[in-house]
């Protein structure tokens, strides 16, 4: 899985190779629009993370020219949201836009997105995690042999922790997913929510499932 | 070319008006006159000629004219205009009686006299000197029956003279006259656009920095006092507007010190000394939490200029505010939950809008409403129609708002309590971001608190046909 990151800001560009590479990542990148380009001709990229605001040549125009002859999935960054700026962005071919200042798990989730959307791989009906089995099709959890009552929402979110098991997902991220509300609101649902998950399936067991990484997000997983 | 300036123009035209209707109206007076000399010399001709008649029926015959010619001179006497002939119809060639200096030309009183009949006919005629006679003639029957022509002519010179002193001073007047009118209205027009130094004046004071200078309205004819309301107006609304931007700019970079400076404290504070990986664990963690903070001002500015200022068309759709309503409760119901307080949607009604924007809305009111509801009281979201309206109201018990706050409670980065809120996390824009989001969508936001009972804050959403109408207007716009 390859990754060009074409990106001036050097900060950002470095946290992004570190982050993309620990998340099991091949990471190339280019300062400039133009390096940028080059790079992209001569290999095959999975995904280009682009930002619009590059020297030599910005990022409409490398996408304009990529375009002509890769299929490499596009992911634009900018510090503009304007929504001209999004569909102009869609309409070159990009795949995916992402405004500045955002969080490295929601990159992290849409990179895999587009990794993921070639291949279809169907959620099974029944996930499970260490001993936290989640029964979609029935509406059933069970821990070990105990069967678990959860409320909807609940069930919604453990579903969610469990289908993207090993990955981080931000408050933000959540509350789309299994509130279906896409902008940032002022609550702590979230953490409640965690909570009372957490009282259910966690709490009454040594081997804990679900961990909270503080200022990052939520991960559902089995740590020894 | 240069614009003529707008007093000289009006003189100009008040002039040119002035001299057509002053030249027609004296050449109206001037055939009037004429006329009324005309018929007044007929008239007294005619008279005239009654008299002569009367007394030249009482002669026996043409000798008796010739020898006693008195008592019909008598009648001519006095009147140094008037020419009487009489002639005999037998001997054309010297009349029987003359009396006065006119008509000097025989021959054409001769074709006068033969051409005479029984009716009084009228004749006008110029002698070489330039003078003009109008004569009256007639048959008239003397005693023996025998009819002498009576030719009585009227020098028309006074006649004459009364005209061209008309035409005379007329025409001296004229100039004269046209000049005054042109004037006046030069100056009128000039004293009436005087006021435009003020505005000029006024314009010139004013700068981005100093929006204060006010047109003074005292003494303006009503056209400019209306103007100058105007601009005074939409200089207020500018200079209120420009106080606010600045305001605004410090607000924020207020806002962003405090957590800034934070993070670069705790970063400085934990580099000082070597530490465990777990305390460089937690000052990230902490920095991040921080960072999300001033992140979320960001998103919600960006947010706020993006609504304020929409680059694009945002595509409306019918939206139906009980569903929004409910669904936002939803999200909130478990933070209400552990404060135990219920909540509760009544009424439906619909709008349209942009969905997002309007969950974002009932989210922030809701939000604050659970932060200021004291625990196990409910909240509730009623939908109310009105005739031009859909109002949602989202009422709260509690300690209430004091009323010096409300004015500015949907201004950006205001706060009742400075301490409290920012400790919970709110960026002082949620309300802010309501407002724009209602002015957006053609509709207000209000609230009304009763300081310790309750708050209740309304989202008035226009009817969905005005709203039809204005989105059409919005698209034949854009």
């Amino acid at each position: 899985m390859r990754i060009l990151v074409i990106e001036d800001e050097p900060k950002t560009a470095e946290y992004l190779h570190q982050g993309l590479t620990e998340s099991g990542y091949v990471v190339d990148h280019a300062a400039t629009g133009t390096d940028g380009l080059h790079l992209a001709r001569q290999h095959s990229y999975d995904v280009v993370i682009l930002d619009v605001n590059l020297p030599e040549l910005d990022g409409w125009g490398v996408l304009e020219r990529l375009r002509q002859s890769s299929n490499a999935r596009v992911m634009m960054l900018t510090a503009r949201g304007r929504l001209a700026d999004k569909i102009r962005g869609l309409d070159l071919g990009a795949d995916d836009y992402l405004v500045k200042p955002f969080e490295f798990p929601e990159l992290l989730a849409r990179v895999r997105t587009l990794m993921r959307r070639s291949e279809h791989t169907p959620v099974p009906q029944v996930l499970k995690v260490a001993d936290l089995e989640l029964d979609q099709g029935r509406h059933r959890a069970f821990r070990g042999d105990h069967r678990i009552d959860l409320t909807t929402k609940e069930f919604a979110l453990l579903h969610l922790l469990m289908r993207q098991t090993g990955e981080v997902l931000s408050r933000t991220q959540i509350i789309s997913l299994v509130w279906d509300m896409n902008f940032d609101c002022d609550t702590n649902v979230v953490e409640v929510s965690i909570r009372r998950l957490r009282a259910k399936i966690d709490d009454p067991y040594d081997n804990k499932l679900i961990h909270t990484l503080r200022g990052v997000g939520y991960v559902l997983e089995a740590r020894e | 070319m240069k614009p003529v300036s707008l007093s000289m123009r009006l003189g100009l035209t008040v002039s040119i008006l002035g001299a057509l209707l002053v030249v027609s109206l004296a050449i109206l007076a001037f055939f009037a006159l004429t006329h009324e000399l005309d018929t007044l010399a007929r008239s007294s001709l005619d008279k005239k000629l009654q008299q002569v008649e009367q007394h030249l029926s009482m002669y026996d015959d043409t000798a008796d004219v010739s020898s006693k010619p008195h008592s019909l001179l008598d009648q001519v006497m006095g009147h140094d205009n008037l020419n009487l002939t009489i002639y005999d119809l037998t001997n054309l060639r010297k009349p029987l009686l003359k009396f006065g200096s006119g008509l000097s030309d025989f021959r054409v009183e001769l074709k006068e006299a033969s051409a005479t009949g029984d009716k009084i006919t009228y004749s006008t005629y110029t002698d070489d000197e330039g003078r003009h006679f109008l004569t009256a003639s007639k048959l008239i029957r003397l005693k023996n029956g025998v009819s002498v022509p009576v030719l009585l002519s009227m020098d028309c010179a006074n006649d004459e003279a009364l005209l061209n002193a008309y035409l005379r001073s007329t025409i001296i007047a004229l100039p004269l006259l046209l000049i005054f009118i042109g004037i006046s209205a030069w100056a009128v027009v000039q004293r009436g656009l005087s006021p435009l130094r003020e505005f000029r004046k006024v314009a010139a004071m004013i700068s981005a920095q100093d929006l204060s200078h006010r047109l003074s309205v005292v003494k303006m004819p009503q056209e400019l006092s209306e103007l100058a309301h105007a601009i005074n107006f939409m200089l207020h609304r500018l200079d209120s507007g420009v106080q606010q931007l600045s305001q605004f700019s410090d607000d924020l970079a207020h806002e962003l010190r405090s957590p800034i400076s934070n993070l670069m404290g705790k970063a400085q504070v934990t580099l000082t000394r070597e530490r465990s990986a777990q305390e460089y664990k937690t000052v990230l963690e902490s920095c991040t939490e921080e960072l999300g903070r001033v992140t979320r001002i960001v998103a919600d500015m960006l947010f706020l200029a993006q609504v304020s200022h929409p680059a694009a068309l945002v595509p409306f759709e019918t939206i139906t505010l009980e569903d929004e309503a409910l669904k936002v409760i939803d999200l909130f119901s478990l933070s209400a939950q552990e404060k135990q307080i219920s909540l509760n949607v009544t009424g439906n009604g619909k709008t349209i809008g942009d969905r997002l924007m309007i969950q974002r809305a009932i989210s922030n009111l809701v939000s604050n409403a659970i932060r200021h509801c004291p625990a196990e009281h409910s909240i509730s979201v009623v939908i109310e129609k009105h005739a031009k309206h859909i109002s949602l109201l989202v009422a709260n018990p509690g300690p209430g708002i004091e009323s010096q706050h409300l004015l500015h409670l949907f201004d950006r980065f205001y706060r009742v309590d400075t301490s409290r809120s920012r400790g919970e996390g709110g960026t002082g824009l949620g309300l802010a971001i309501v407002r724009s989001i209602m002015s957006l969508h053609q509709g207000t936001a209000q609230v009304q608190s009763v300081t310790g009972e309750i708050t209740v804050f309304s989202l008035h959403f226009p009817d969905i046909a005005g709203q039809t109408t204005w989105q059409q207007a919005r698209k034949a716009q854009a």
